[in-house]
């Protein structure tokens, strides 16, 4: 046991203190970063600054509408004509005008250049609400011009969703699924790198001199976990540090409110840590039988797709996730982590079935690391071979 | 030439036999297609089950709910509302025991804290946010008036405050035939070059550096100069990664042809032969400037670790673009857009990204094409130097700075 703690040691203090590592622990944070901030470019980009005029014959608006967007800006016309030449000579992109007799009919007429966005309309709708609510409790005012925040409970999905946008917090499931197969592949290409190059450069015959090929795989892969663990507490030590970030310094709406559902994370956690093992062993044990680290990133970005299958079966799953199907990719460990944080969307997954997912894993990943073992054992001295599943039957036949 | 030609046909053969090209080439566009046939078919019966169910279901289960008010905000409930649809019960048993009942669909629990939070929540015995619908309007209406003390005139105003009469000024385009494709087309044409410009690059250094760990290299450049070297090998991998492209094409044709009517393409889209015409100029024009770089790095390169970070430095100009295309699809003929298309490093893909977005003029398309051979021209010469025995013979570890040091002679 001491010699596979003394190979894990080893594995783990190779893979962590090293510049890559540092390197892969800001990867996943930039990229994420770099996404976020294509996408506001992409919105800056799209905004155009638009101002509207209004005409208010009727005389209800106490105050010209404001909107919270600074491109927005109302300017208010005495008199319709003003309007007209002011939208013909470009100064303005439209105008809205509110007729003597708006009280009565409650028509508004809207002239525009084709450039009056959702947002404008959406203000001028916003103030003339708060005119017809003057007077009201200021309470009152906001709760009637939010509305009710609807949500469904339905009682054989134990789940209640809401029906507007779900806030960010409902999709901290399908975010630490992401983080797994970021892990996933950070690690396949590390460890599979590493194996092949210790094939080639004969390191691991000098082990293997000392240690069963089992204890080295073992210790190998109980390293690998540890250095995956070292790097997902570092991206959640940094995701919860951007999150207060975003949430206290600069203010962001969408992440006041983070209602996150601890039974779910927790046994989705679990499932989580021997689906890493099972996916680590795996990695092992394929790099155990390839012969170059090109061959073995091939391999790697094929169980990467593979985890990400329940993502494109979202509709599928979401419609009905307690579907035959969607069990079944539940309890296969390549697959049950992403499965269930998709299926845990839309109902509350048993706890029996996250309890069965993370058994399925631990024992396929105990009999994977025992199975890289003897894979590398019969692969060990085949340079420049691969080792293909009936030569490894034949193998086990004859020893 | 002669010698160019032996090159290029050596390097296919050997690029053909290659595990690692038949794996990507083949292998993985034929698994992808098959995961997608499926993938479409599950999710196409999910489709048809659910409007199936849609289409089958009688009166609309919503007609007929229940509401528990613990805060007791609804003290009114106006004449003209139907009253019937929304029946009061006391507590939360009673409502769930109509519900067990049959005699509701679902019922509304009101929070007693309505003003401040606004929760309501619906419970009903199954609800998929996907397919089933919702009408909440009757208790929203309710609601609102009830808030405002029970004047549901002035609700009714609040709900909607004026009926807008719009009249535009611009001028009236006639309505196009956007679909899907139409809107993806620009982004799926940059991915595809951008596809076929990276990955025949990563196959030319490997095969590279294994000739150099088995010194054939060496015995070659005694018969044949660096620049028949360098363009035979890098033309071979061109024409392999046309064929690469032409492969992946093929099975997204068939997902398209066979995986269903979701993913079909829609009726009245062809592709523009023009346009595929210039993807192949720029195709090989891009493709000369990044495969003699990639020749170049195996070349210099002593293993496959070691050109990681500098492949990813050379292909950053291509990467910067396919990220930013993405923005400068929203105004294709801004500054921006029209610089990325035009400089050589950049234009092979965000030329054919404009070129399927918008309409490009001709001076534009013809420019980026010549700057982009004369690019390739200079460059092929530089990394031919980079072929001479000594930077062969070398084991030094490869960085961008000793790359870019060689490539402008500078070592």
């Amino acid at each position: 046991m001491s010699k596979i703690w003394l190979v894990a040691e080893y594995q783990f203090r190779k893979d962590v203190f090293k510049r890559s590592f540092v390197l892969a622990v800001f990867a996943m944070p930039l990229f994420l970063g770099f996404i976020i901030a294509m996408g506001w470019l992409g919105e800056r980009m799209q905004q155009q600054s638009t101002t509207v005029g209004y005409v208010d014959a009727a005389n209800v608006l106490a105050q010209a509408p404001v909107s919270d967007d600074d491109q927005i800006e109302f300017v208010r016309f005495a008199a319709v004509d003003e309007a007209r030449a002011a939208l013909a000579a470009g100064q303005i992109d439209g105008y809205y005008v509110l007729p003597a007799d708006y009280p009565q009919n409650r028509e508004v007429a809207l002239v525009h250049n084709g450039a009056v966005s959702g947002a404008v309309m959406r203000t001028f709708d916003e103030t003339m609400r708060r005119t017809l609510l003057a007077g009201q409790q200021e309470q009152v005012v906001e709760r009637a011009l939010a509305g009710p925040a609807l949500a469904v409970l339905a009682i054989d999905r134990h789940r209640t969703v809401p029906l507007s946008v779900p806030g960010v917090g409902a999709f901290v499931p399908l975010i630490l699924a992401a983080v797994f197969a970021f892990l996933v592949m950070t690690v396949a290409a590390t460890l599979m790198e590493t194996m092949a190059a210790e094939k080639q450069n004969r390191t691991i015959e000098i082990v293997v001199s000392s240690i069963s090929p089992g204890q080295m795989m073992a210790g190998k892969i109980l390293g690998v976990v540890g250095m995956a663990l070292a790097l997902a507490a570092c991206w959640l030590a940094l995701l919860v540090g951007f999150t207060w970030l975003g949430a206290n310094v600069v203010q962001l709406d969408w992440l006041q409110d983070l209602a996150i559902d601890g039974r779910d994370l927790a046994l989705l956690l679990l499932v989580a840590l021997p689906s890493f093992l099972f996916m680590a062993a795996l990695i092992v044990a394929l790099g155990a039988t390839v012969v170059d680290a090109q061959e073995a990133q091939q391999i790697g970005a094929v169980a990467f797709l593979i985890i990400f299958v329940p993502i494109y079966l979202f509709f599928a799953f979401g419609d009905n996730p307690n579907s035959p199907l969607a069990i079944a990719f539940s309890l296969f460990p390549m697959t049950s982590v992403t499965t269930l944080a998709v299926r845990s969307l839309f109902m509350q997954v048993p706890a029996g079935q996250f309890v069965a997912a993370a058994l399925v894993a631990l024992v396929s990943g105990v009999a994977m690391i025992w199975l890289a073992g003897k894979l590398f054992r019969a692969n060990m001295l085949r340079y420049g071979q691969g080792l293909r599943l009936r030569q490894l039957l034949r193998g086990r036949a004859s020893a | 030439m002669k010698k160019t030609l032996m090159i290029m046909a050596a390097e296919i053969r050997t690029s053909l036999r290659r595990k690692s090209f038949v794996i990507i080439a083949i292998v993985v566009p034929l698994l992808l297609g098959l995961i997608a046939l499926g993938i479409g078919l599950v999710n196409r019966n999910a489709m048809e089950t659910v409007l199936a169910d849609v289409a089958a279901s009688p009166a609309p289960p919503s007609a007929l709910a229940g509401y528990v008010d613990a805060g007791n905000l609804i003290r009114t409930v106006p004449a003209d509302l139907p009253a019937d649809r929304l029946l009061r019960y006391d507590d939360e048993a009673a409502a769930r025991a109509a519900l067990d009942a049959g005699a509701i669909a679902g019922y509304y629990v009101i929070a007693p804290d309505y003003l401040q939070s606004g929760a309501v929540t619906y419970i009903t015995q199954d609800f998929s946010v996907l397919s089933d619908s919702l009408d909440t309007s009757l208790m929203e209406q309710l609601l609102l008036i009830n808030l405002l003390g029970g004047d549901a005139s002035l609700a009714s105003a609040v709900q909607q405050p004026f009926q807008v009469q719009a009249t535009s000024l611009a001028p009236v385009v006639a309505a196009s035939e956007e679909s899907w494709i139409s809107e993806l087309f620009p982004l799926f044409m940059v991915l595809v070059l951008y596809m076929a410009l990276i990955i025949p690059g990563g196959i030319l250094v490997n095969a590279l550096i294994d000739e150099k760990k088995n010194r054939v290299m060496e015995v070659l450049m005694t018969s044949v100069s660096p620049a028949q070297m360098v363009t035979g090998k890098v033309a071979a991998l061109g024409l392999l990664g046309l064929l690469m492209t032409a492969l992946w094409l093929g099975v997204l044709w068939s997902i398209a042809r066979f995986g269903g009517s979701a993913l079909s393409i829609p009726a009245g889209f062809s592709l523009p032969t023009g346009l595929l015409a210039w993807a192949l100029v720029y195709f090989l024009g891009g493709y000369a400037i990044y495969g003699a770089q990639f020749a170049g790095i195996g070349a210099l390169a002593p293993d496959v670790n070691q050109t990681k970070s500098v492949t990813w430095i050379v292909m950053l100009p291509i990467i910067v673009a396919y990220m930013f295309m993405a923005v400068a699809f929203d105004n294709p003929t801004g500054p921006f857009a029209v610089a990325l298309s035009l400089f050589p490093l950049t234009s092979s893909v965000a030329m054919i990204g404009r070129m399927a977005a918008t309409e490009v003029p001709l001076w534009q398309a013809v420019l980026a094409a010549l700057l982009q051979f004369v690019t390739a021209y200079f460059i092929i010469r530089l990394t031919a130097q980079m072929f001479r025995a000594q930077y062969l013979l070398t084991g030094q570890p490869l960085t961008a700075k000793s790359f870019y040091r060689t490539l402008l002679g500078r070592a």
